[in-house]
């Protein structure tokens, strides 16, 4: 297929529409921007956070399509056509936390607050998963979000309460 | 510092083409491409996506053997609803790998195709023969805990990350390429090198040659197969 220009094949800026919390948005990325920065500098929604950019530590984790992905590791070029959401997106759009904001809350999920935005997004995943089911599987399956305060017993907790609740 | 290029290929044909001009590397589901961007490792100066080439994710699985297309996630895989009970092994690899994140990025011709994590591979300002031949081994006589104890060689002991590709050869998986010469298949176990005299080389994929697919025979030991890892990282504590 033909390239529509050749600027992305020389690296140079270029036009991309990405969905996020089903609205449409009109970018100029590069080709290296990942979909993280595209989020946070391109739309300023900061919510995802960047704690490694090597997709090791998963504070950018965002849905793509509903299934759970580090931003950091995405080219936002890429991302085109998908179904993007991230923690801004969760609520009921109109101040209502989701359930599992909630929880965090309830819970005390939370010290600092940096890696929350990435293990809510990928708590919500992997309660939808069906991974949630048991305290080991939570901790398992939530293994690519780390929290350097140490919330993880809460954050157990919190995953756990919402999933129980959807049972 | 050149700006990254990028193009997509509509087939694995043109995208072996395109990787034959310097510099130019297929992305897959990326994972650890852009760990290597982020961190200045042998970064390609373009990239070729597949991600748009059609009939190459797809697994099916008969009574005789499973088809896996390259472009599979490793989620796609774990999740299929045959694939465990055919390949236990191969599942169970897949599941220790990484995280949920990248799983769902990752995928099965480009989990094997991946960059050792050796960090003196990683790190450009220490000696290592495999990414710089000639330079010595900064491995051998540093931090050595996480290297290779099989299958290495005076000039490199660097590991092999995946486990996917253990099961897969264990298992005696085949391997199904497209390349310019035309397509092949052959056993999984000569796709990967160790590093003998040449670490810098880690695959015997020629020029422009893509992986499309596995095959994997279906019996007794193949059903009755496991995968344990033991490591450092538990899951989740």
């Amino acid at each position: 297929m033909a390239q529509k220009d050749d600027t992305a094949v020389r690296g140079e800026l270029q036009a991309v529409r990405l969905r996020v919390n089903g609205d449409e948005h009109a970018l100029t990325v590069t080709p290296r921007t990942t979909l993280l920065d595209a989020l946070r500098d391109g739309l300023r929604l900061t919510g995802t956070k960047k704690g490694c950019a090597l997709g090791q530590c998963g504070a950018c984790t965002v849905l793509l399509d509903d299934r759970r992905v580090n931003a950091c590791l995405v080219l936002a070029l890429r991302a085109e056509g998908r179904r993007i959401t991230t923690v801004e997106g969760l609520g009921d759009g109109k101040g209502g936390l989701h359930p599992l904001q909630r929880a965090f809350v309830d819970h005390d999920a939370l010290q600092c607050g940096y890696c929350t935005p990435g293990q809510i997004i990928s708590g919500v995943a992997c309660i939808a998963e069906g991974r949630a089911g048991s305290d080991a599987d939570v901790r398992r399956y939530m293994s690519g979000n780390l929290c350097r305060c140490g919330a993880y017993a809460n954050i157990v907790r919190a995953v756990r309460a919402v999933a129980e609740a959807g049972e | 510092m050149t700006a990254l290029g990028y193009r997509r290929a509509s087939s694995l044909e043109e995208a072996g083409g395109l990787i034959s001009a310097a510099g130019h590397e297929v992305i897959a589901g990326g994972t650890d491409l852009l760990q290597r961007l982020e961190e200045g490792v042998q970064p390609p100066d373009a990239l070729v996506d597949i991600a748009r080439v059609d009939g190459l994710d797809g697994m099916v699985v008969d009574e005789e053997q499973a088809t896996l297309g390259a472009m599979a996630t490793l989620e796609d895989a774990i999740r299929h609803p045959v694939l465990r009970a055919a390949f236990p092994a191969v599942v169970e690899a897949l599941e220790v790998t990484a995280s949920p994140q990248v799983r769902n990025l990752a995928t099965l011709g480009g989990n094997p195709l991946q960059k050792t994590r050796c960090p003196y591979f990683r790190d450009r300002t220490v000696p290592c023969n495999k990414r710089a031949p000639g330079s010595g081994c900064g491995a051998l006589e540093g931090r050595n805990r996480e290297t290779a104890i099989l299958g290495t060689s005076e000039h490199c002991i660097a590991t092999h990350a995946s486990d996917f590709a253990v099961a897969m050869t264990a298992l005696d998986a085949e391997v199904e390429t497209v390349g310019p010469a035309g397509g092949r298949r052959f056993p999984f176990g000569e796709l990967l090198r160790a590093p003998g005299t040449a670490p810098e080389r880690d695959h015997n994929l020629a020029p422009g040659e893509l992986i499309k697919g596995y095959r994997l025979r279906r019996g007794p030991l193949a059903a009755r197969s496991h995968y344990l890892k033991v490591r450092d990282r538990a899951e989740g504590l």
